[in-house]
Parts: C-alpha cells; sequence; structure tokens
C-alpha cells in the first residue's frame, strides 16, 4: 500500500507568511478560470484541453496570508507522458508548494479523481474542487461530498461554479485551513493487489538509503513509478542515486516478476486499482438522478462531427469567417485609413509647401504612412480574432481537430497536431511551442516544420493589401479564405512528404476529449479579443515603428547629387532618387532573382523587411510609395499606387511568396530552440523560401502564358 | 545653428536609436533570449491537449 504514509504536516510558511498553491486538474476543467478568479487575473481561457503549457503565477491575500498561486499545466495523471505533464509534476515535487489544489470537472467526476488519487499517493496537501458543478446538476448528478471526503481521507471538497465566481472564497479558506493545520487529512489506504504493494515495499527497501536524496516522503512513490516503468523517474535515479544500478536492476525483476504473475504490464494493473478505487468511492457518494443518454452537445455533435458533413462545415464556418473579416471590416478600415492620410497632411503641414526638411519626412513617410498601412488593417483583426474566440470558448475548435484526426491520419499525423496549427493561424511563435504535447519527436519535428505554412494574422495585412486593391467586392472574402486553404493544403502535402521521407513511422494513438459545448462569455471573448487587437498596435508602436524608420532611413539615403537629375521630370526625379538608395540598390541587385516571379525592386526591399516582422511588408509599401509621391497634397492612397504599378497576376504571386516562403526572425529563433538545433531551423527558413519560390515562379509564369490577371 | 540642421541631427539621432533597438531585438531574438514573436509579449503558453491516462 503506498497511501498507508502520512500526509505531509502542514510546513511552515514561507518569508512574511506567504504560501505557494498549485493549481493543478485535468485539462479543460476550468483550473485558468478558477486561477482568474482567485487572483484576478486575466491569463486566456479557451474551452478546449491544453491552454495552459507553462505554469503561471499570481498573488491573493486571504485571513493575513498571502497566497502565490501556481497555475499548472492540465494533466491526466502524474505519468509523465508530455512535456506539460512533466512541468506540472516536477513542479509538484521539486517546488513543494504547501497545497496543491486539483480542480474537478464535477461532471465527469470518475476520471477527474485519476490525478487526485495520485497527489493522494504522493502524500500532497490536497483541496479538492468540484468545478462546472452547474453542468454537473443539470445532468443529474447528486454528490454526497462529506461522505466522499471522509473516503478520500478528509480533504475539503469544494463545490464552485468558476465562470460566475461561486464558490471562490470557499476555495481560499480551505486552502487556507489546509495549510494551516486546522484541517487535518488523514491517509487514505489504496491497494494495488497483494503482488504489486509487495513489490512496492521491497523497492522502498532499496531505495531506503537515498532517502536524504529523493526526499523521504517520495521514496514510496518512486518505487510505485519504478513499477509503472516511468522514464524521467528512470532518469532522475541515474543522476542522484548512487546505488542507481542496483535500484533499477531491483526494479526491473519487480516488472519482470509482476508481468508473470499478472500477465499483464504492471503500470496497467496499476492504473485499474485506482480506477477501482475511485470508482468504488464514486459508487457510494454519487448517484444520477437523470437519465441522460443524449445530451445536447450530442446531439450538436452529431451534426457537426459527422463523417460526411463534418469538413464542409468546418470548411463554411471558416469561410464566413474570413467573409466577415473582409465585409465588416472595410468602413472602419477606411476610417482608419482617411485618418493616417489627414495626419499625415496635418504634420506636413507644419512645414512650409515643398520643404525637403528630413524631419518632416521621417514623420510623414517614415512613421505616419509606414505604421498607419499596418494600423488600417486592425479592425480586420479584431473581427478575425472575435470570431476565433468565438469558436474556441463554444467548444466547437475541439471539434475542428476531432473532424481533421482522419484527415491527418491520412498524411501520417493526427488531430493532436491540428490544435497548433490552428494557434498557427494566430502566430507561428506560440503554435511551435504547442507542439511540445507531441510524444514522438519525428510527429513533433514534421508539425514543426509545416507550421509556418499556416497563415498568421502578421501575413493578413499584406493578403488585406493586395486582395482589396485587384480584386472585386465579391471575391474578395473568397480569395482570403483560398489563401489560408492553399497554405493548409501546402501544410498537409509538406507533412505527407516528410513522414514518407525523413521521418518514417506510424503515427501514436491519441484519445481527443471532446468537451461540452459552452455558450461563450461577451466578457471572455471581448477579452481574448482586446488582448490580441493590443498585441497587434503594440507590436505597431516598437518592432514595426522601429523597423520602418529604418527602412524609411535606407529607402531615403543617400540622395543622388541635385545636379544629376535636374534635367528630369518631377516624378523622374523621385524614382531615380528610390533606386539611388540603399534599399533601392539593394532591391535592384536581387531583381534578376526575382524578376522571374514578377516582383519589382520595391516588393523586394518590403519582403526584406518582412523577415524582421511580416507586417513590416505593407509599412515598407506605404512608405515606398508615400516617398515616390510628387504631390503630397494630393495624396494617392496606397491600393492605387498598387493597381497603378503591378498586376493581379503579380499581387497573386506576391502574396503566394508570403504565405509560404520567408518564416520571420522569431519564427526561426524558436524553431532553433525548440528543436535544439540550428540545422532544423535552417532547413525550414530554406526550404519554405525555396518552396514559396518555386510556387511564386509557377503562378506568375504560367498566369503569364495564359494571359490570366495580367492586364 | 539653423532649424534645418538641428533637424537632420534629431533625425540621425533617431535612426540611430532605432538601430540599437531593432537591432538588439533582432540579437536577442536570433539568441533565444527573447522567445516572443513580438505580438505576444510573453504568452507563448497554449497547447493542445495532453494524452489521455492509460485504461
Amino acid at each position: 500500500m503506498s497511501g498507508d504514509r502520512p500526509i505531509e504536516e502542514a510546513r511552515p510558511y514561507g518569508p512574511y507568511g506567504r504560501l505557494t498553491v498549485a493549481l493543478a486538474g485535468n485539462p479543460n476543467s476550468g483550473k485558468t478560470t478558477i486561477f482568474n478568479a482567485l487572483t484576478g487575473s486575466r491569463q486566456h481561457v479557451g474551452n478546449y484541453p491544453g491552454v495552459t503549457v507553462e505554469k503561471k503565477v499570481g498573488v491573493c491575500r486571504h485571513r493575513g496570508l498571502s497566497l502565490d498561486v501556481v497555475d499548472l499545466p492540465g494533466t491526466y495523471s502524474l505519468t509523465a507522458y508530455s512535456t506539460d505533464e512533466l512541468v506540472a509534476r516536477e513542479f509538484v515535487i521539486d517546488q513543494h508548494p504547501q497545497v496543491v489544489v486539483d480542480i474537478l470537472d464535477a461532471s465527469n467526476l470518475e476520471r477527474n479523481l485519476y490525478l487526485a488519487v495520485q497527489f493522494m499517493e504522493l502524500g500532497m496537501p490536497l483541496v479538492l474542487v468540484l468545478n462546472m458543478s452547474d453542468i454537473a446538476a443539470a445532468r443529474g448528478y447528486v454528490f454526497d461530498l462529506e461522505q466522499l471526503s471522509v473516503l478520500l481521507g478528509g480533504v475539503p471538497l469544494v463545490r464552485t461554479v468558476g465562470n460566475r465566481g461561486e464558490g471562490i472564497g470557499r476555495i481560499r479558506d480551505a486552502i487556507v485551513d489546509v495549510a494551516t493545520g486546522a484541517r487535518r487529512l488523514r491517509p487514505v489506504p489504496i491497494t494495488y493487489g497483494p503482488e504489486i504493494d509487495k513489490e512496492i515495499g521491497k523497492l522502498a527497501a532499496v531505495l531506503e538509503p537515498e532517502a536524504d536524496r529523493l526526499a523521504p516522503r517520495q521514496v514510496r512513490w518512486v518505487a510505485l513509478k519504478l513499477l509503472e516503468n516511468d522514464r524521467p523517474i528512470r532518469e532522475r535515479i541515474r543522476h542522484i542515486c548512487g546505488n542507481a544500478e542496483a535500484v533499477l536492476a531491483a526494479a526491473d525483476d519487480a516488472v519482470g516478476r509482476l508481468r508473470k504473475i499478472l500477465g499483464d504490464e504492471p503500470e496497467i494493473v496499476i492504473a485499474d486499482r485506482r480506477y477501482g478505487f475511485i470508482s468504488g468511492a464514486c459508487q457510494e457518494t454519487v448517484r444520477n438522478t437523470v437519465e441522460l443518454r443524449h445530451t445536447r452537445s450530442d446531439a450538436i455533435d452529431a451534426i457537426v462531427t459527422h463523417p460526411v458533413l463534418g469538413l464542409p462545415i468546418f470548411l463554411g464556418l471558416m469561410y464566413v469567417v474570413f467573409w466577415a473579416t473582409f465585409r465588416l471590416g472595410e468602413y472602419p478600415m477606411e476610417a482608419i485609413d482617411y485618418a493616417f492620410q489627414w495626419l499625415g497632411q496635418a504634420v506636413g503641414g507644419l512645414w512650409a509647401a515643398g520643404s525637403d526638411s528630413a524631419l518632416r519626412s521621417l514623420l510623414v513617410h517614415g512613421v505616419i504612412r509606414g505604421v498607419g498601412a499596418v494600423i488600417v488593417f486592425l479592425p480586420n483583426i479584431l473581427i478575425l480574432f472575435l470570431a476565433i474566440a468565438v469558436l474556441e470558448d463554444s467548444g466547437y475548435m475541439a471539434r475542428a481537430a476531432f473532424i481533421m484526426d482522419r484527415w491527418m491520419h491520412k498524411i501520417g499525423l493526427h488531430g493532436k497536431s491540428f490544435i497548433p496549427m490552428v494557434i498557427g493561424f494566430g502566430c507561428t511563435i506560440p503554435a511551435i511551442m504547442a507542439t511540445r504535447v507531441l510524444a514522438s519527436r519525428r510527429d513533433r519535428l514534421t508539425t514543426m516544420l509545416i507550421l509556418p505554412l499556416m497563415s498568421c494574422s502578421a501575413r493578413l495585412p499584406i493578403y488585406m493589401m493586395f486582395t482589396a486593391a485587384f480584386f472585386i467586392e465579391k471575391w474578395r472574402g473568397p480569395v482570403l479564405w483560398m489563401m489560408y486553404v492553399v497554405g493548409a493544403v501546402v501544410a498537409a502535402l509538406a507533412a505527407k512528404l516528410l513522414k514518407s521521407t525523413l521521418f518514417r513511422g506510424e503515427a501514436e494513438p491519441f484519445v481527443m476529449e471532446l468537451p461540452p459545448y459552452r455558450a461563450p462569455t461577451v466578457k471572455g471573448t471581448l477579452i481574448h479579443t482586446w488582448q490580441r487587437g493590443w498585441m497587434y498596435v503594440r507590436k505597431a508602436g516598437t518592432i514595426i515603428l522601429g523597423v520602418s524608420i529604418l527602412l524609411w532611413a535606407l529607402t531615403s539615403y543617400p540622395k543622388p547629387h541635385a545636379g544629376d537629375i535636374e534635367d528630369l521630370a518631377a516624378e523622374g526625379q523621385q524614382a531615380t532618387a528610390l533606386e539611388y538608395s540603399v534599399a533601392g540598390r539593394v532591391g535592384k541587385a536581387f531583381e534578376p532573382v526575382t524578376r522571374p516571379l514578377g516582383f519589382d525592386w520595391r516588393v523586394n526591399t518590403a519582403m526584406m523587411g518582412a523577415f524582421a516582422a511580416k507586417e513590416v511588408f505593407v509599412a515598407q509599401m506605404g512608405i515606398v510609395y508615400s516617398l515616390g509621391e510628387t504631390d503630397e497634397a494630393q495624396a494617392e492612397p496606397l491600393q492605387d499606387a498598387l493597381r497603378r504599378n503591378y498586376t493581379p497576376l503579380q499581387a497573386v504571386a506576391i502574396m503566394i511568396f508570403s504565405l509560404l516562403g520567408f518564416p520571420c526572425v522569431a519564427t526561426v529563433a524558436v524553431m532553433w530552440s525548440e528543436s535544439g538545433s540550428w540545422k532544423w531551423a535552417l532547413l525550414q527558413w530554406a526550404g519554405l523560401t525555396g518552396l514559396a519560390y518555386v510556387a511564386a515562379l509557377l503562378v506568375y509564369q504560367i498566369g503569364s502564358a495564359l494571359g490570366l490577371g495580367t492586364g | 545653428m539653423n532649424m534645418a540642421t538641428a533637424e537632420t541631427i534629431l533625425v540621425v539621432l533617431i535612426v540611430a536609436a532605432m538601430t540599437v533597438l531593432v537591432g538588439r531585438r533582432m540579437w536577442r531574438t536570433l539568441g533565444g533570449k527573447d522567445k516572443t514573436c513580438g505580438c505576444c509579449k510573453a504568452p507563448c503558453d497554449r497547447q493542445g491537449p495532453p494524452t489521455a491516462p492509460p485504461s
């Protein structure tokens, strides 16, 4: 028996009466909602499993104590199958929080108690929170909490509805009661059967001399983990135990003996015994008063996850999202564009007409036109992320992953890779980090390598700019949607290629959880949208502003000698000056390479600027056409300038190149750190840029040959 | 010092400052010290679902 160890005594508080409280729980049990309610934070909450990947800390005060609440990634168990589970486990083991608060989905109690039982095995001072108890009640569940608490060793059980803030005060009370010893917990007698219990005892005896290094209270738990063949624990033993070889040999012998006796892997039998304990506890304390065979979620799922209808519904929903992004964003976009034009003229008007002041040029052309060209797309960004927030919070995105699972299998991946791909629509960086959940390195590298093909929000302004300039209104939404679909299709083909060459191997089995549908709250949705919008504005005001000013300087200097251009007309003088600048010369130098793609030197410089951040492409186009204007009082809108200088075919080639190639500097850096090698980062960058070159070349050359979009 | 000279000096200073700031940012990003993408200062914090427990 491993549960007969004493519960850890209430440990002394940290300095100034501080308590460290770990918030754990299954994915999608509402941990982050409870964390936000406890600490007053505004961390991202999503209605799909796995929103939290790294631990976050918030502070609250209660009954004179300061509680440092740490929100851990969601885990189903303490047997580390993936990086996020390991993050949670190592925090609990190594950081010794005074209290662990385990958030349980009350409507799915048996499965959620699995993790709680493992905390009990560890002897952690525990508070159990039955969250979403309103949903449980609606499904007819009735709990005898008092009896359940008795069965679980006196652990406090708190009923909450996290999104309404109900029961939060009771959680704080329970934390302080447990931490101060006002509530005493008893060890819980969990038995794994006589054979396993005996082997745990024997292994614990072998580990005993290492007790100081393992921390005394962990000896029996480590023995249990060794019987479960837990790899990180075996590694830890190798590193810290003097008699590691003897311990591991004893563990292997024990596992071998148990395998023979039990006829199965000990870890499976141990898991079964835990579920047996839970099932027994629930039989006595949980009752279902309503026979709900077919919930509302099931009814919706029957349609949206239908084998035939599921995919068209998903694609249709995405189409509506992009159509709305364009259609609803049009008017505020025009208003912001007009405001920046007015601002440019107002600031320019502070100098005498025709002034060649460098400061004036920097402010009007570099800052206002450069940053303005990016800010103009803020409404579209807000609309896109409002729609995605609604889909996420309602629980639909988890269904999307479920629908895609079948298709992902066809390309050698599974639905688990789809979540990072959806995140990639926002930004490739968190998407690459999200691949940490993939246990197989092959699957992880494949997913990471294809992620930049999912169009991030930074590329949206590029598509918007060209689509609005070159396509009639009814085609703008479909073209935008097509860009995203093309990215996803190329990603699928690339994954298939990688999985059948570099990363051969079977996809791992995976259970996709479908959380119940929930009506998104107005507040939550608006917070998500605002956060994304604010990030965009902040990026425009920092890195994009900085790069715009540099690009302005590179596009403005050096200037040609006045004598060399005095014979030219005003327009010719501006054009010569631009081509004489550093950016002009660099752009020109690349023209022989990019001309077959339909790019000119201006596009080349914008592409180079986009390496810092994709939005800079739009900023640089704004700057270069603003500097080329001969009559500022009649400043030409950027879209008109684009229409005058490029054909629709060139616009499509530029969009295709932006979609497929040239990942930004942050993507390269994160790819390097997450893959652990420059090799993969460079391979990705060069591979995608090569792919983009070939794709844009084919589009432009075939289009030109067929006379498509050339007029 | 006339106005035009003062403006030119100001522009040079602004461009120099931006060169340092952008250069530092790029250096930190490539050096792995700054793992943010610029659009989100820290919340590279979202993941898909972890594997289910053994059953």
